[in-house]
Parts: C-alpha cells; sequence; structure tokens
C-alpha cells in the first residue's frame, strides 16, 4: 500500500485482531469465532518496517461488539422475511454472530482502528 | 489468484446478490445505518470518523481496497467531493458500487476496479489516502 500513496499520504483501517498472550486453547477458539481469517502480526510493527510515521491506533472493539449484536438482532427480527432468501447463509450468520459475540465478551477476539502517513 | 482467493470471490459475490434484496437493506440499515450493500462493520458514525481521521478534501483521490459493494470509499468520496477508486475481488460488488456512484452523480469520479489487494493494478503514488476496514482479516 505504501507505494502507492503520495509522500505524505493518508492510510487508515481497521483490522480484527487477537490480543497478545492467549493460550492456544484461546487462540483457537478466537479462530473460529471472528472473520474467516483473524490477523496474527502487529499492524503497528509492519506499518513502522514499511516506513510510514505519526502511528496512531484506537481500540473499537466495544463498537464492534456493539456492531455485532445489531447485526444479530436486526437479523432476528427480520427472520421471517430474510431466511427465506438464503437458509443457509442466514443460519451461517446468525450462529457465527453468536460465537463472535461470545469471543468478544470474553475478551479473546478485539478490533483496532491504525491510521498512519508516509514519509512526506 | 489463488485458489483461497477464488473462493471468496464465490462467496462475496453469492452475498452482494443477497445484499440487493430489501430486506437485506432494511437489515444493514438497522444494523450500521447504512444502505450500500455493507455487511462489514464499519457504521456511518466510524466512517464519518474516517473521514475526519483522514483529512479528506475534495481535490485528493482516495483508494478503498476490499471495498464489496463500495463501502465506504463511496460514502467518503460523497462526503468530502474527492476521486475515488474502490476496489474488491467481488465482479457483482463492483458492478454495485457503479451503479451506486451514478445514482449518487458521481460516477465521473468514481472508478470500480476487480482486483486481489495482493496485486494491485496501479501506478506508484496515485492517491492521497488508502482505507480498507478488517481486509486484513
Amino acid at each position: 500500500m505504501r507505494k502507492l500513496l503520495r509522500p505524505g499520504g493518508r492510510h487508515a483501517f481497521t483490522t480484527i485482531h487477537t490480543p497478545p498472550d492467549l493460550t492456544p486453547t484461546e487462540h483457537r477458539l478466537a479462530g473460529v469465532s471472528g472473520p474467516p481469517a483473524v490477523a496474527g502480526a502487529d499492524p503497528a510493527q509492519l506499518l513502522d518496517r514499511a516506513g510510514f510515521t505519526d502511528i496512531k491506533s484506537y481500540d473499537v472493539t466495544e463498537d464492534y461488539l456493539a456492531t455485532s449484536t445489531a447485526w444479530r438482532a436486526a437479523r432476528v427480527r427480520h427472520r421471517d422475511t430474510l431466511r427465506p432468501l438464503d437458509p443457509e447463509v442466514y443460519d451461517d450468520r446468525l450462529a457465527r454472530g453468536a460465537l463472535e459475540a461470545k469471543a468478544l465478551q470474553a475478551g479473546i477476539l478485539r478490533r483496532t482502528l491504525y491510521l498512519a502517513r508516509r514519509n512526506p | 489468484m489463488i485458489r483461497e482467493e477464488t473462493e471468496r470471490r464465490q462467496l462475496y459475490d453469492a452475498r452482494h446478490t443477497l445484499a440487493d434484496h430489501e430486506v437485506t437493506r432494511v437489515v444493514e440499515l438497522e444494523a450500521v445505518d447504512t444502505d450500500y450493500g455493507n455487511a462489514g462493520f464499519t457504521t456511518k458514525a466510524q466512517a464519518d470518523a474516517l473521514a475526519d481521521l483522514l483529512e479528506l478534501t475534495s481535490t485528493d483521490r482516495l483508494l478503498d481496497v476490499g471495498s464489496g459493494a463500495g463501502w465506504p470509499g463511496l460514502y467518503l468520496a460523497y462526503r468530502s467531493g474527492c476521486r475515488v477508486v474502490v476496489s474488491d475481488l467481488s465482479g457483482s460488488g463492483m458492478v454495485q458500487a457503479r451503479r451506486r456512484a451514478a445514482a449518487d452523480a458521481m460516477a465521473d469520479r468514481t472508478h470500480a476496479v476487480v482486483a486481489t489487494a495482493r496485486h494491485l493494478p496501479f501506478r506508484p503514488e496515485q492517491f492521497d489516502a488508502i482505507v480498507h476496514t478488517d481486509v486484513l482479516c
């Protein structure tokens, strides 16, 4: 991404990841509870090594839990019209949403917003 | 394209087809306050915060990687007046993004490109800002 930016350009992204120091069991659980591949490497270090400056991070895990809960509630509210579109997808999303909420409440999944600038 | 990307493209194409239904849009509005075919975790309020953090202005050129059907890149461009390139593995997502850009009268400053995040087909130093939401996970 760095080379695509003009000097001084801004880079912002969110990533869903595991916190450090999880036990192997917690790590496995986080892996099946979040998105298809939960990030493992530390993005701040990667940004630094890639030559970005002014690196800032914001923990947005609480927002992630609120949004995950809102998705699940909305899907349940509209079950009768939503599920017939694709029952397999509906059931999968609901099951994944429940796992995700559990993992977030247990503190084994996090979401972080990063902001960085390419060296001028 | 590696096998995992091919599988994801099929999955995302199927999701974007579902996102076209009225009830799916209602659920999206209730969950994340957006109507872009967004199935992720970035709400409208969070996209507003992203726009402020990125200090986007109308002279900027923004790249949104892994944009799905154009969220949040199209919205950030709509809000700031900047030019935008949205990219995603999903061809149907990019079709929806083009349709949305036309509906919002910003087709002339929008490009929707089907590409993998590993091989972005752009020349160096083309963008003033890059955004991606939960693509690294």
